[in-house]
């Protein structure tokens, strides 16, 4: 898979992380963040998202990371 | 006999009728005698309007029902006992106990008397007039009895006035003006634009356009107003003047734009002579603007495809098919790509423009027949935002109004919206509110019109830079807690009070105060807190916002932001007030509505509800897909990698309205069936392999959603030019595809709708027969609809503050792109331009313009009318210049309504972080002086040559499968 493509995912995790993650506890944030994402991405979406997740070539914001046990893959 | 009068039959039943002066909305009943009859009308009315609700016909010409009454005619004189004289009956309000006389030997004379001065300077070519058979002064001369014309011809007269010709719909024969002045009270009460004046005195007094201009120079925006109100053939349709008198009438919808304005189309067979706005028209009230009124031939344009064609690749000649051979030759590709590359290489894009009815067919084709959640609506680029942001807060995804509401605002704030060129018709009426005293403030970084049009004034502007809305709205939320001014109560009573105590403390917090935003926002605090205690202080506040929210990194948190500013100031729930998204497309609404995104059932249900889709596995007989499938971006990108190959594409023009053209042209160019239904070879059709003629909202029945949720018909005025209503394609795609959906009629497809969506459960066809329109909610609960949302609970629920933090956008201003592009749209032209385009409304706007403030101009060494070239990260396009005192240095402004300007080669694929909606607002630019279109231009414009091509040698083509 190209790395463009999970930079495009990738982007995106962290652009709804940081929208998310003001005036809240973490718990609140790390739930909207996975739950935002089982809503509204297609799986496949989320598989590439693992797949950054596994690499070291792309930066996850941490809660983001925090986010991937409750996000369905 | 008595007559009641009653305000909610009235217009149903006087329907068509004009009643010489506006309805009074008075609860005070007042009893009078019109000539021997009692009637009960509402404190307010004229005599000559109570006189026409009991069907005495009083003899009028100046008078019209849709303006304040003038007096100036005196054909409407009546005898009032104990009154001296005969006052005119248009200017006199009935009193309690009058009793009126409406015909006898002296009224008759003096009424013949005036006519025959009016006939003296009138031309007698009645037979051969372009309004023979539907002209007042004739109905009233014919009604008076005027048998002669004592004055002769000779004396002084108007006779050999001039035409004016120069708007291209209608004309303008000084020689037949009887100087009512209908036209200039209609310009300016109906419209607001005050294009008109009267010049001179007494028998010398003229109308005239502008200062003794042509149309086409003057103000005029060719809303057809005047024309409408014209009682003779002065001011006339060409097309009337061309073709003579309508034989009938039917009532549909516009197809343009979120008003969704009623018309009563005058038809000659099957051809239409005009539109003109139906009277009766709830969303539009008997008003108009320039394209719903006149901008309608493109229907019969050349430019229509009106047959069936295919091709292997994108780089070879069409050929022209039955429909069997395209429907099989499509269903072909379908199935193999999924056999090759899996079930979710496929999915669909509906379209705003086509009805609820087409669009719900379309996502149920890909939810139930492709086997997939991959269907997408081009709201997708506009307003996604307000679906995702008004759930959230207001747990429904639609504005909470009617359009008539904002006529008991007091202070309207109006954010990203642009009411005078993209909703003129709201525009209007908006104008009419600001005209009677209420207060506006306006955000927004250009100077639009209506901050200062004739008589009506912004009080604030509040001209921001583009890409931070988030933070000038968290100001004033600020203001307004800091201050004291919010609105316990509502919060108390209204909203869930945890989201609310937590949304306290963050905007509380001094980050959020004007005097640290103006930094960002480059809004000064005091204008900004003075004009949140505007807000906050007003009796009723309501909030309009548009594409200027919506299409930015930010779009979803700055509608939740707007949200949360309605409920702190307790502006929800009551007339006047509310959170008003003003849509683009006429069905925006609607294609949200049908379940057109990706992750969503027909009326906003997840995918992933088990009773939803057990609901829709019933009713469709196949199981359904739990998981969201595709956004539109999100095809791109698969299919630029390989993933996803298939697309139908219904009445959208993605390669011209999606941004980063570039990146578009390539996902296109990597699909193997691309499968576009349209009534144009539009520009994404030159990537298709399959055309399906579509047809226009002419030649169809359905239904359109407006801007408030209300639901109107379209009804077909003739036959579809391609032989099939866009529903049957789709119907006929699917059967294909080996699935049957039995549909005799789109009322069955609406029926359907109705069983499986709570919030259309009372939605009927033949209930819109009886209203006209419904506003949804309409089921158990409501069953005659909902025209103003929340008066008691959110649907259920308490209301939820969301907080919205500013997060800057990448798209930033640097050394190498030092301009902020920002993206609009014009009166004249709709959309992607591809009906306006083809009609006359070209003349008011033939190309897209790059407006540029003269400081930046001159920088550059730019002058008005030069090419600029505009570079972005993304690419290079060239429009000329316009110097622009309405944009602020730094910024510079362009349309999209012509495919070869390539504006949206400029803009990015930044997106809202919430919804994808791309970032259309904000584009870091550089502009240059040049001296010839660009690159891209010049590739595009030969690849468009050679598509042409391709469809001109259609009859001849042969294909190798
Ligand atoms: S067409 Fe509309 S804007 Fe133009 S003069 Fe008539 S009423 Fe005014
Ligand atoms: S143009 Fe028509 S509406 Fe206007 S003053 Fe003349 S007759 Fe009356
Ligand atoms: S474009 Fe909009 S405002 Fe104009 S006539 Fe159509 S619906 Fe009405
Ligand atoms: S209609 Fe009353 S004065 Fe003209």
């Amino acid at each position: 898979m190209s790395q463009d493509r999970l930079q495009y995912v990738v982007g995106m995790a962290n652009q709804i992380a940081v929208n998310l993650l003001h005036g809240k506890q973490q718990t609140q944030c790390v739930n909207e963040i996975s739950h935002h994402i089982n809503r509204f991405w297609a799986p496949s979406m989320r598989a590439q998202l693992f797949e950054a997740a596994d690499n070291e070539n792309y930066q996850l914001e941490a809660l983001v990371i925090l986010a991937l046990k409750q996000i369905n893959n | 006999m008595i007559n009641f009068y009653d305000p909610k039959t009235e217009t149903r039943s006087f329907s068509t009728k004009d009643l010489g002066t506006p309805v009074s909305k008075s609860n005070v009943k007042i009893s009078l005698e019109i000539d021997g009859v009692t009637i009960v009308v509402p404190e307010g009315t004229s005599v000559l309007r109570a006189a026409a609700i009991c069907d005495i016909n009083i003899p009028k010409l100046c008078a019209s029902d849709n303006l304040a009454a003038f007096g100036s005619c005196r054909l409407c004189a009546v005898e009032i006992e104990g009154m001296r004289g005969m006052p005119a009956s248009c200017t006199t309000p009935v009193r309690a106990g009058m009793k009126v006389t409406t015909q006898n030997d002296q009224l008759a004379k003096l009424r013949r008397n005036i006519m025959e001065l009016y006939i003296s300077d009138h031309p007698l070519d009645c037979l051969t007039c372009s309004a023979n058979g539907d002209c007042e002064l004739q109905d009233m001369a014919g009604a008076v009895g005027l048998r002669q014309v004592r004055y002769g011809f000779e004396g002084k007269n108007h006779l050999d006035g001039a035409t004016d010709d120069s708007n291209p719909y209608f004309s303008f024969d000084d020689s037949k003006c009887i100087s009512c002045s209908r036209c200039v009270r209609a310009c300016e009460e109906v419209q607001g634009t005050f294009a008109l004046t009267v010049s001179g005195r007494g028998f010398d007094s003229r109308i005239s356009a502008g200062q003794q201009q042509s149309f086409i120079e003057s103000d005029c925006v060719s809303c057809g107003a005047c024309v409408q109100a014209c009682p003779t053939a002065t001011l006339t349709e060409k097309s009337i003047i061309d073709h003579g008198q309508p034989d009938h009438s039917i009532i549909t919808t516009c197809a343009y734009c979120g008003v969704g304005c009623s018309f009563r189309a005058d038809m000659q067979g099957d051809r239409v002579l005009r539109m003109v706005p139906d009277k009766n028209g709830q969303a539009n009230q008997g008003h108009s603007c320039v394209k719903g009124r006149f901008a309608f031939g493109y229907a019969t344009h050349k430019d229509r495809i009106t047959s069936p064609m295919i091709r292997d690749n994108i780089e070879q000649d069409w050929r022209e098919v039955s429909w069997e051979e395209a429907l099989a030759f499509a269903a072909k590709r379908l199935n193999s790509i999924q056999e090759q590359h899996g079930r979710n290489s496929i999915g669909a894009i509906t379209s705003s423009r086509c009805t609820n009815e087409e669009t719900y067919l379309v996502q149920k084709l890909v939810r139930a027949v492709f086997q997939n959640n991959n269907v997408d609506t081009c709201a997708r680029v506009c307003h996604s935002p307000t679906g995702y942001g008004l759930k959230a807060t207001l747990n429904e995804s639609a504005g909470t109004q009617t359009f008539e509401s904002v006529m008991a605002t007091d202070v309207v704030l109006i954010i990203g919206a642009n009411p005078t060129d993209a909703h003129p018709v709201f525009g209007s009426l908006l104008k009419r509110r600001l005209r009677q005293g209420a207060k506006l403030i306006v955000v927004d970084p250009r100077t639009i019109d209506i901050i200062d049009s004739p008589h009506t004034k912004a009080q604030h502007h509040l001209k921001l830079r583009p890409g931070t809305n988030v933070a000038l709205l968290n100001a004033l939320a600020h203001v307004i807690v800091d201050e004291g001014l919010a609105d316990n109560d509502f919060i108390k009573s209204r909203c869930d009070d945890a989201s609310f105590q937590q949304w306290y403390l963050h905007i509380k917090d001094p980050r959020h105060a004007p005097e640290n935003t103006s930094e960002i926002t480059g809004v000064a605090a005091e204008e900004l807190r003075a004009a949140a205690r505007l807000f906050a202080n007003a009796h009723n506040g309501a909030i309009y916002y548009g594409l200027g929210v919506t299409e930015h990194s930010q779009g979803s948190s700055s509608v939740m932001a707007i949200a949360n500013l309605a409920m702190v100031t307790g502006n929800i729930g009551r007339e006047g007030v509310g959170v008003n998204p003003l849509r683009g497309q006429n069905n925006v609404q609607g294609s949200c509505d049908m379940g057109s995104f990706p992750h969503e059932f027909p009326g906003y249900r997840h995918v992933s509800e088990d009773d939803t889709r057990q609901l829709f596995e019933q009713e469709w007989q196949v199981s359904l897909d739990n998981e969201p499938g595709l956004r539109i971006p999100n095809m791109f990108e698969a299919a630029i990698h390989g993933d996803f190959k298939g697309l139908y594409c219904q009445g959208e023009d993605i390669a011209q309205s999606d941004p980063n053209t570039q990146h578009v042209q390539k996902a296109l160019s990597s699909m193997h069936c691309i499968i576009v239904q349209d009534i144009f070879l539009n520009e994404t059709a030159k990537y298709a392999h399959v055309f399906l003629p579509g047809s226009s909202f002419m030649e169809k029945n359905g239904t359109f959603t407006n801007a408030e949720r209300r639901i109107s018909r379209v009804r077909k005025l003739m036959p579809p030019l391609a032989g099939k209503e866009d529903w049957q394609v789709t119907v006929a795609l699917a059967k294909a595809l080996g699935y049957e959906m039995d549909y005799q009629h789109p009322s069955e497809i609406m029926d359907e709708i109705a069983r499986l969506t709570p919030s259309f459960h009372g939605v009927s066809y033949e209930k819109l027969e009886q209203l006209g329109s419904i506003q949804w909610p309409c089921n158990d609960q409501s069953p005659l609809g909902t025209p103003i949302m929340h008066t008691k609970d959110f649907v259920g629920q308490q209301g939820k503050f969301a907080i919205t933090e500013y997060v800057a956008t990448p798209e930033r201003a640097n050394k190498r792109f030092p301009l902020l592009l920002t993206t609009g749209r014009i009166l004249s032209q709709y959309n992607v331009g591809a009906q306006t385009r083809r009609t006359e409304n070209q003349v008011w706007h033939d190309q897209d313009v790059l407006e540029i403030h003269p400081n930046d101009a001159e920088d550059r060494g730019i002058n008005e009318g030069d090419w600029v070239g505009i570079a972005s990260r993304a690419g290079t396009t060239a429009l000329r210049a316009r110097i622009s005192q309405r944009m602020q240095p730094g910024v510079v402004y362009t349309t999209f309504h012509h495919p070869l300007s390539g504006a949206n080669v400029v803009t990015t694929d930044n997106s809202d972080w919430a919804t994808n909606c791309p970032e259309y607002k904000v584009t870091a630019v550089q502009a240059v002086k040049v001296d010839q279109p660009s690159v891209w231009q010049a590739e595009y414009a030969q690849f468009s040559q050679r598509q042409q091509q391709y469809l001109a040698n259609k009859k001849s083509a042969k294909i190798a499968d």
